[in-house]
């Protein structure tokens, strides 16, 4: 079942293109690794699929209903509440965690399901300790954000996206701000996720993590996809220059 | 004057000068009370994305702070009446700082709104909460915390500011310190004048230092 489609996505900062005619699929319990050397416009098409970049033409459906909708030079025909209402299926984490720094990690997780979602607050601490038990990261519940690491943080950032109950996850560079003895336990996160069947979105840099986790990789440059196939079949007989030089450069 | 009576010249003139700081104490806390809240509001227009009301506010924060309270003050108790509408004395000095005040206090929380990293404003969307509930909830706390060493500072400039209100006939702490002055000419009152400023001021400094100790928990 398809959980989000792209077509002919075009986006520009100011004259420069950085998404130029991008279309994906992507299926329910699907994980695709982006990949592809800075500046080729992964985050930017990410952010696209929940609305934190808009889109100057193109067409997003999220569960085959229009997310966005866009001639050149003309309105969105989406309206921004229906926007609002489906962008709750869509979870994000960030390459720099953006916690609350002035909530503690329950506070974190409890925040949007109760204010957004008007779930009871007994539920809602439930819920959040659930999640934070699910991260390992139980015993940090009263802690502030400032007195954690960098994976923790991580960690709370992946279980409060969770707590929207979202149906797909985006990651924008998860691991890329931390040190890295501290990826290990992100990433190990993130393959339990996965093995439970969620759907995600995951640009990243880790190649391991890219050939051992996900169903596809996409390889970007240059605004453009150049490649969209199974891990092995890319990261070991790239067709195309321009992969096999990054792969090359990457390291395995 | 022999000295039994010093001690009770001390306290008859403090208990009178004491009498004109009430006025004193009420336009601050009307000032206090109005202009924070109204600065917060201000500051959400100043950065919205409405150009009409950036550039109201930009407009009113460019008159207020570049011109002085002094002269505001008089436009409003003299200015006005002039025009047809009379103030009670005591109206047009709060009206005016209460005016004055926001529009500091409009650039200060503005400024604070606007240090908030972007992230912050990111990921409240990401969570799918709405502009009021990301302001209430998210960036204004943060945004507070930030500016409450500038909002001390100018919660004792009001405290000094309203003697200015003797210029429109108000009898404050002040202008009683300077009655006792004119009618004894000694120094006292005035020693008395700026021991009381001081208590005011220190109150003020020690709420704000809780304020901050409370905020900074995290």
């Amino acid at each position: 079942m398809q959980m989000l489609k792209a077509e002919n996505i075009i986006k520009s900062f100011g004259s420069h293109r950085v998404l130029n005619s991008v279309s994906l699929e992507i299926n329910k319990g699907e994980v695709i690794a982006v990949i592809g050397p800075s500046g080729s416009g992964k985050s930017t098409l990410l952010r696209c699929f929940n609305g934190l970049e808009e889109i100057d033409s193109g067409m997003i459906l999220i569960e085959n209903e229009t997310f966005s909708c866009k001639e050149p030079g003309m309105k969105d025909t989406v309206k921004h509440g229906a926007k609002r209402a489906m962008q709750k299926k869509i979870g994000m984490v960030f390459q720099n965690f953006n916690l609350f720094p002035h909530r503690t990690v329950l506070e974190n997780i409890i925040e949007a399901p109760v204010t957004v979602n008007k779930m009871n607050k007994k539920e809602a601490v439930q819920m959040a300790e659930l999640l934070l038990e699910k991260v390992g990261l139980a015993d940090k519940k009263n802690s502030y954000p400032s007195k954690i690491s960098g994976g923790q943080k991580q960690r709370v950032a992946i279980a409060r996206a969770l707590g929207m109950n979202p149906d797909i996850m985006l990651f924008d560079e998860p691991t890329s701000a931390l040190d890295p003895e501290l990826t290990g336990e992100v990433l190990k996160t993130m393959t339990d996720l996965a093995r439970e069947k969620m759907t995600m979105f995951v640009v990243t840099h880790e190649m391991r993590f890219a050939a051992e986790i996900a169903d596809r990789i996409i390889f970007m440059d240059d605004g453009i996809i150049l490649a969209d196939d199974k891990p092995d079949k890319i990261l070991s007989s790239p067709d195309h220059f321009r992969i096999k030089s990054f792969i090359e450069k990457v390291g395995q | 004057m022999i000295m039994d009576n010093l001690a009770q010249y001390i306290i008859d003139s403090a208990l009178f000068i004491l009498k004109g700081g009430i006025l004193t104490v009420e336009l601050y806390f009307v000032t206090i009370l109005f202009s924070i809240p109204l600065g917060i509001c201000f500051a959400l227009m100043k950065i919205s994305r409405y150009k009409l009301l950036r550039e109201i506010t930009g407009f009113y924060t460019w008159v207020f702070r570049g011109t002085p309270l002094l002269l505001q003050l008089f436009f409003t108790y003299y200015g006005l009446a002039v025009v047809g509408i009379t103030l009670q004395p005591f109206s047009a000095a709060a009206i005016t700082f209460v005016v004055n005040y926001t529009a500091y206090l409009t650039e200060i929380y503005r400024a604070g709104i606007e240090s908030i990293d972007r992230g912050q404003h990111e990921a409240a969307h990401a969570l799918n909460m709405n502009y009021f509930q990301t302001m209430r909830r998210i960036i204004l706390p943060q945004a507070v915390r930030r500016t409450i060493p500038p909002t001390c500072n100018e919660a004792i400039n009001l405290v000094k500011d309203t003697a200015l209100v003797s210029v429109i006939g108000m009898s404050d702490l002040l202008i009683s310190a300077k009655e006792i002055f004119a009618r004894d000419f000694v120094i006292i009152p005035f020693i008395i004048a700026a021991v009381i400023y001081l208590v005011i001021t220190t109150v003020i400094v020690y709420f704000f230092r809780k304020i901050e100790a409370r905020y900074s928990i995290y």
